[in-house]
């Protein structure tokens, strides 16, 4: 009951809300047992009310039976004064409205209340009717039709026990003979019933009480019942479903029971936990997702540069060619005029010398342009299985000497153990020749240089697009100045240099890249500055696979 | 009777310095400044040795190459070129050239070639057998 105020209260303050399966079940339970209890009072008073008029016209009938007892002898004694005095007596009792005793023919002879002595009652009155129905007054009815009731004059309620008297033997003293006048008055008891009246009202009233507390008392528990059972499960169930909808999948709900709502909330907080996995899971995905970008994103990255590299070297190619076939011309007839002008000069004179530089760095020329051709040719490497050991021993003795000068020692850890590798070996030569070069110039004086071979730890990929394969790898570690982080990008492009002017054309790192790249491997380099750099050639194992194979049917053939 | 030589080139400053170049010596130069101006002496005289530049417009030096060993069997041809890239100076010998010579060369260089085709075409000027 009191969940059906505080809803009405509710729904009043939030005007718009909608009646909800608490108040509706607090309405109805309310309803129904309000109805219950009405028909069960009603039942009740009804009951009692038949109870209390059946012991009432019991009651009367007694009275009737005692008066007409206790007057018979006065009767018979003819002293009508007692018979008055008896009813009087009679009358006095409580609950007894009046006593009084018709004649046969209607008239009141005796009663308790005076006023109405000696009057007469119509035989067509209602209290007569019982019997008078006929021509012939009925000669004798139940017990239970002899009482009537009826309201009297004042208002009052009243019950009535009509009780015939009969003319008997000893009455023939001084009434006819019995055969023909068998009746010879009637015995009229009025009963009032307002006592009654007022106790069946009581007896409502409180049973209507005990009713009310009764409903009050069960809408209570019903309503502890609706709030505990369904009210907050589903209360649980609607916050849980806003926060799932806000995007909280952290959150769950009680389990209040094991009843039916009991498991819908498991299954609730089971489809959260789903939910949960499934965002987790989706998160992993798309962390791993963005992880996979980033590293296509730098591999991308790694093949771009590697692009415009190669667009490089080809624009350079081209650029070469031009540059070779221009300048090769116009040198041939500086290098041949100066020669003969030179011829003209006393040795040693000024001009003399003047003229050996001219011819000296001419020749410097013509080397830049064949040296630029050379890279800018990019000769497909020739392979064959080669002793990657016995290539760095060669390249290493023909610049051991002049790093012996400058106080630069070369310690080889090659690794005694490595296979053949497939590769073009002069090529190879080269490349070694032009990182052991750099490293050379890049200590100003006394340091060292290792160089070592080995099998690499594990595959390498030579680019991102390639798959890893098995590779040796050629280290090559300085003591030298080192190479800013600045410049790292940039060395293997062609004419980088960090040489001063006339030192070196800026082609040997990138002649080597492109030596390494054209054999399926790569090169790593790794500089601090003013403790050395390191380069790492990794140059595959094995043939590519479709040479793999064709070497094999060669050897077959 | 002086060696007859022909130099082919279309750059001046190239046969200016080979006409320098072989100034001194007992030769008789004569010069062509293109292939088909090359093509065109080459059937009207006999040269005993000719120099050729590779890289020219329309007739290149190989075409110059292939219609004097073609018309002139006995002629020896020195190819000269810009461009060092061994596949042409492969193919030149595969044809016929005496000798190839990069650009750019050192008078003493062609001097030297020069003597030595002309030698060559001697030796086989004594045994006409072969």
């Amino acid at each position: 009951m009191f969940i059906v105020l505080r809803e009405i209260a509710c729904s009043a303050r939030t005007k718009m809300r909608p009646r909800t399966l608490k108040f509706k079940v607090g309405l109805y339970v309310a309803a129904a047992l309000a109805a219950a209890m009405a028909v069960f009072t009603v039942l009740v008073a009804r009951y009692q009310r038949a109870e209390l008029i059946e012991q009432a016209s019991e009651h009367v009938a007694q009275v009737s039976e005692v008066i007409t007892r206790s007057t018979r002898f006065a009767m018979l004694q003819n002293q009508a004064v007692y018979v008055d005095r008896i009813l009087q007596d009679v009358a006095n009792q409580s609950g007894i409205d009046r006593v009084r005793i018709f004649s046969k023919d209607g008239r009141i002879i005796h009663s308790t209340y005076p006023p109405e002595l000696g009057t007469s009652v119509d035989r067509k009155a209602e209290g007569c009717l019982t019997c008078h129905q006929g021509e012939k007054p009925l000669d004798h009815i139940p017990l239970a039709r002899r009482s009537r009731e009826f309201i009297g004059t004042q208002g009052q309620h009243l019950l009535a026990n009509m009780s015939v008297i009969r003319n008997e033997p000893p009455c023939a003293q001084c009434h006819q003979d019995a055969k023909s006048k068998p009746v010879l008055g009637v015995l009229d008891v009025v009963y009032s019933l307002d006592g009654m009246d007022r106790r069946l009202r009581a007896s409502v009233f409180s049973v209507g009480g005990v009713a009310l507390s009764f409903i009050v008392l069960a809408s209570l528990g019903i309503g502890v019942l609706v709030r505990r059972l369904i009210y907050l499960p589903l209360r649980d169930l609607e916050t849980g479903a806003q926060r799932l909808a806000a995007g909280d999948l952290g959150h769950t709900i009680p389990v209040r029971s094991n009843d039916e709502l009991g498991q819908l909330a498991e299954s609730f907080n089971s489809m959260t936990a789903a939910l949960r996995d499934a965002q987790r899971e989706n998160d992993n995905w798309a962390r791993t997702l963005e992880q996979k970008v980033e590293t296509r994103t730098q591999e991308l990255r790694v093949a771009e540069s590697e692009a415009a590299r190669g667009e490089k070297l080809a624009s350079v190619g081209l650029l070469a060619a031009g540059i070779a076939h221009e300048l090769n011309n116009p040198l041939t007839g500086v290098l041949t005029f100066s020669h003969l002008l030179r011829k003209k000069m006393p040795d040693g004179s000024p001009d003399a010398e003047d003229m050996d530089l001219v011819i000296q760095e001419t020749k410097r020329c013509a080397a830049i342009i064949r040296r630029l051709l050379d890279f800018a040719r990019e000769k497909k490497p020739e392979k064959e299985f080669s002793d990657l050991n016995q290539i760095i021993e060669e390249t290493e003795r023909i610049i051991e000497r002049p790093a012996h000068l400058r106080d630069i020692k070369i310690r080889k850890e090659l690794d005694p153990s490595l296979p053949l590798v497939w590769v073009d070996a002069d090529q190879v030569k080269q490349v070694v020749m032009n990182v052991l070069v750099n490293s050379q110039q890049a200590i100003e004086k006394k340091g060292t240089i290792t160089v070592r071979t080995r099998i690499a730890p594990e595959p390498k990929r030579a680019d991102p697009l390639t798959e890893p394969v098995r590779m040796v790898e050629i280290t090559v570690m300085d003591t030298g100045c080192g190479i800013p982080a600045k410049n790292l990008p940039w060395i293997f492009d062609p004419f980088f240099t960090s040489k001063e002017v006339g030192k070196g054309t800026g082609l040997g790192l990138s002649v080597s890249h492109g030596i390494v790249r054209a054999h399926g491997g790569l090169i790593e380099v790794e500089s601090t500055v003013g403790k050395g750099t390191t380069f790492r050639v990794y140059l595959p194992l094995e043939p590519e696979a479709g040479t793999a194979e064709l070497l094999r049917d060669g050897r077959a053939k | 009777m002086s060696a007859r030589i022909l130099i082919v080139d279309d750059e001046d400053i190239v046969v200016r310095s080979c006409l320098r170049i072989l100034a001194g010596a007992d030769y008789d130069v004569d010069v062509a400044r293109g292939g088909a101006e090359a093509l065109k002496k080459i059937d009207e005289t006999p040269y005993d040795v000719l120099v050729v530049d590779i890289m020219m417009p329309q007739i290149d030096g190989l075409e110059v190459l292939k219609h004097a060993k073609q018309a002139r069997p006995d002629s020896e041809v020195i190819i000269f070129t810009g461009l060092s890239q061994s596949e042409t100076a492969l193919r030149a010998r595969e044809l016929g050239a005496f000798g190839y010579l990069p650009k750019p060369f050192e008078p003493d260089e062609i001097r030297l070639l020069i003597a030595q085709a002309l030698a060559k075409r001697r030796a086989r000027g004594e045994r006409p057998a072969q």
